[in-house]
Formats: C-alpha cells, structure tokens, sequence
C-alpha cells in the first residue's frame, strides 16, 4: 500500500473522529457551579462541595435537591448527574433540582459503612450527622433550597448505595427520595438486611420513593438488590419503587446507565 | 514383536551380529531404532520453519488471571492454534475456558463461574527466529455460567441469583512467542471487547505458558 494511500485512510478516521466529537452535547457552564469545601466536627474530616444551580436558576423560587455520593467519581461526576437532571426536567416539564456533589475522596469505608469491619470503618452514623446538622443547613442557608425531607433526593452507588438504604432504614426522616445503585448489601454478612427487619414495623407507614439499580453482571449485588426490592413489595405498601437489573454491564460501567433510569424515575414521580 | 514386525531385520542382523541370541538381537533392534529416531529428530530442529514462515503452525497452551478484578475473574485456560498465510500473516483458532468455584468469606458468598470462548482469528505477527509477537482480531461466541449463593440465606427471600448467557464475542490478543527450538515460552493478553458498554469490566486476562512447533 502507497505512502499516500495509507495517508488519505488515516486522515479519513481522523475526520470520523472530530465529526462525532463535534455532535457532543453541551457541557454544564462552569458559572452554574460552585465549590467549597467544609469540615465535619462529626467526622472529623474534610469534604469538598459542588453545588451544581439549574440554568434558570432564580432565588425568588425554591428549588429540590439531589445529593450525590462520590461526586467526584469519573463516572458519576456531578456534572454529569447535572446534565441528567436538566434534561429529564425538561423531558416531564418538571422544575430543575440543584445538585450537590459530596466528595468521597478519603474517608468513603468509613463514611458510608455501619459496622466496623475489615472493608469499612463503621462510621456511618457520623456522616449521617455531617449531613443532617452540618452540609444539609448549610446548603439551605446559601440558596432557594425547599427545607423538607420530600424535596430532598440522596444518590448512592455500591458502597454509597448501601449507605442510602441505611438511610432508608434509620434515618428515613432526612430524604424521601433514595436512588440506590448496585447497593452492597452483601456487607458484613448482610447487616442492613438484618436491620430492615429489625425496624421493618416503625417503618411500614414510610411513603418513599424508592429506584434501585444494579447490573447484571454483578451477581452479588444483584442478590441484595433482588432482596431490597422484594422487601420493598412485600413490606412497605405506601412506597412508590422501582427495580432495573440493566443487561451485560457490571458494577462501575451500570452506574451512569443506571443513575439516568433512576433519575428518569424520580422525575417522572415527584 | 520386533522379529514380527521386520522379518528383513531379522535375517540380516544374525549376519551382522554373527549371533542367534534372541534377546540380544531384539536388544540390538531396540537401541538401533532408538539412535535413528533421535537422529531424525535432531536433524528436524534445524529445519523447523521460523515464525515467518509460510509453513509455520503452533499450539500455544497457556494459563494465567484475571486483569480488572484477578481474585473474582475466573481463571482462564488458553489453546490457540495458528497458522500462516503468508509471512507474518495468520490465521488462528482460539479457545479459552475460565473456571472460578469459591467461597468468599467478605461476600459470605459461594459462587461458580464458566466463561468458555470459542472463536477464530486473524491477523499479523512480528519477528522471526527466536522472538515473535502478534496481534489478531478474534471473532467468535462466548458462553457464560455464573451461580451464587449467599451462605446465610435465611436472610433472603431467593438465595440464589443464576446468570446464563450465550453471547457474541469480539476480542484483541497479543500473543508473544520466545524461543526457537520445537518448544517455546508463550504468553497472551487478551483483550475482551464485547459488550463494548462493558469494556472496562470485560474479562480481560493475561496468561504465561508453553507453545509448540509442528
């Protein structure tokens, strides 16, 4: 083959290439983002903030919230959990949420575990305060933000799954809206399982909604996730819920797929 | 056996060894076979075809781990036949089976994995007498089996989640080959692409093993 031939091939892929590039959607405009950072006395750590506003952002309205775990995960940024939600509000003409991303960057097994074990520090209880008593009211004091549990939405994947049906379980007076993604329930052998049921009857009257999400190739999540919604039918008859087992895709590339249905779900709800 | 099977030999060693001792003549036919057999198969080692070669073929046989999560991936068992085309250009046969049988005690979890692929390939190689490395595009299917089962089930509604799939597979290997007599050192990675939503996660895996010349 020619010199110039293999040329014109390579230049021909080149140009693929930026075509498909150039039919990116937009990005979020780095002005409806803020930053800060925040110490907890409960946790005795630091986290940083991103607090992503809806473009039409307006402080004469009050707006919901999505709080996202693991915000700065390549793949569930706040920015692209951002960009979800702003379709999806105009997709159902529903008001946008602001999204506020919690960095997980030090301290993720100990935040988002409740028991002491090998894998995790068991300091859920203390991230539940950070958020309840520190982040929380401060996100409320900055902006327009709707003050009740309904107006809140809290996103967990894996670890951060479980840590939201601990949530669901002990503090279900914090969120009324739970995205749990590939949740671990399996964690020190099946705990929060063990909790559901141990507080299953002051929590039957609960009206959440709730989206678990995991993916199929991830058979020991799928266990518990399989579990927790079947709880949640059998158990709880005043919660709205959904369960979605996406095909072929395993734990870290069902997350972003998953987010999308389940904020497809929540807007379509709230 | 042997007088049966050379009735010539048999008249003509008497000659030879000017001896009508049985099991000496048998002894004598034994070691003769022996030494010419060996001769032959020294003389082979110098005419084995190079890597390049259009009569070059292999069998590579190679075992090795899982790349994104090697202590759950299951281990995977290689055969790879491969033939030139032409110099530096082949095709080859691939077949893989990756086994994991487990008890994880983090999980509480027992589980059993089979991940078999079948499938052929194509594509190009480098280097020539003792080295040789190549890189083909595999085309195939892929059978996966996947059982588990949480150890403390009184805690679950349905134990067991069982996953079966009959899928298309679409792979990359790298296949190195080092040495230059019959037998040679081989080692693969193996790239699994399909699903290509799921490459991250796909069962990539890196295996060291033995090859061999026809």
């Amino acid at each position: 083959m020619t010199t110039i031939r293999k040329l014109l091939i390579f230049a021909c892929f080149i140009e693929v290439f930026l075509f498909f590039n150039s039919c990116k959607k937009d990005d979020i405009n780095p002005e409806q983002i803020k930053q800060f950072s925040i110490h907890s006395d409960n946790t005795g750590s630091d986290y940083t903030v991103w607090v992503v506003l809806p473009k039409d952002y307006n402080p004469d309205f009050t707006y919901e919230t999505a709080y996202l775990l693991d915000a700065q995960a390549n793949y569930l940024r706040y920015d692209k959990i951002a960009k979800i939600t702003e379709e999806q509000s105009l997709k159902y003409n529903k008001q946008n949420v602001i999204v506020v991303g919690i960095s997980s960057e030090n301290d993720r097994d100990r935040d988002f575990t409740p028991s002491n074990t090998e894998l995790g520090g068991g300091g859920s209880e203390g991230y539940s305060k950070f958020l309840e008593f520190e982040l929380i009211p401060k996100i409320e004091s900055d902006y327009r933000v709707d003050t009740t549990a309904k107006s809140r939405l809290i996103i967990g994947h894996s670890l951060g799954g479980l840590f939201a049906c601990n949530l669901f379980i002990n503090h279900s007076h914090l969120f009324h809206n739970y995205l749990m993604l590939s949740p671990s329930l399996w964690y020190d052998n099946g705990l929060l399982l063990q909790y559901e049921s141990d507080f299953r009857a002051q929590n039957a009257t609960i009206n959440n909604l709730v989206f678990v999400g995991c993916g199929e190739l991830e058979e020991s999540i799928v266990l518990g996730a399989q579990e927790w919604d079947y709880r949640l039918s059998t158990f709880y008859p005043n919660c709205i819920h959904s369960f979605y087992k996406l095909l072929n895709r395993s734990h870290v590339e069902s997350a972003f797929p998953n987010a999308e249905q389940g904020l497809a779900y929540y807007y379509e709800n709230k | 056996m042997l007088n049966r099977l050379s009735p010539t030999l048999n008249k003509v060693l008497p000659i030879i060894m000017k001896t009508n001792n049985a099991f000496m003549l048998r002894l004598f036919t034994l070691i003769t076979t022996i030494l010419v057999v060996s001769n032959l198969t020294i003389k082979a080692q110098d005419t084995l075809p190079s890597y390049q070669s259009k009569a070059f073929k292999s069998l590579d046989l190679n075992c090795g781990i899982g790349i994104y999560s090697p202590t759950y991936a299951p281990v995977p068992l290689t055969l790879v036949y491969q033939q030139n085309i032409k110099p530096g250009f082949s095709w080859l046969v691939f077949s893989q089976l990756g086994l994991r049988f487990k008890t994880d005690p983090y999980l509480n979890m027992r589980y059993k994995t089979i991940n078999w692929i079948e499938g052929g390939g194509i594509g190009a190689s480098f280097g020539k007498k003792i080295f040789n490395i190549g890189v083909h595009a595999i085309v195939g299917g892929r059978f996966y089996f996947s059982e588990y089962t949480a150890r403390n089930s009184d805690l679950y509604n349905k134990p067991t989640v069982i996953t079966k799939k009959l899928m298309p597979e679409l792979g990359l290997l790298l296949n190195m080959k080092v040495g230059k007599k019959k037998i040679y050192f081989s080692s693969q990675l193996y790239a699994s692409l399909y699903p290509f939503k799921n490459i991250l996660e796909n069962f990539h895996n890196f295996s060291l093993g033995i090859g061999y010349k026809f």
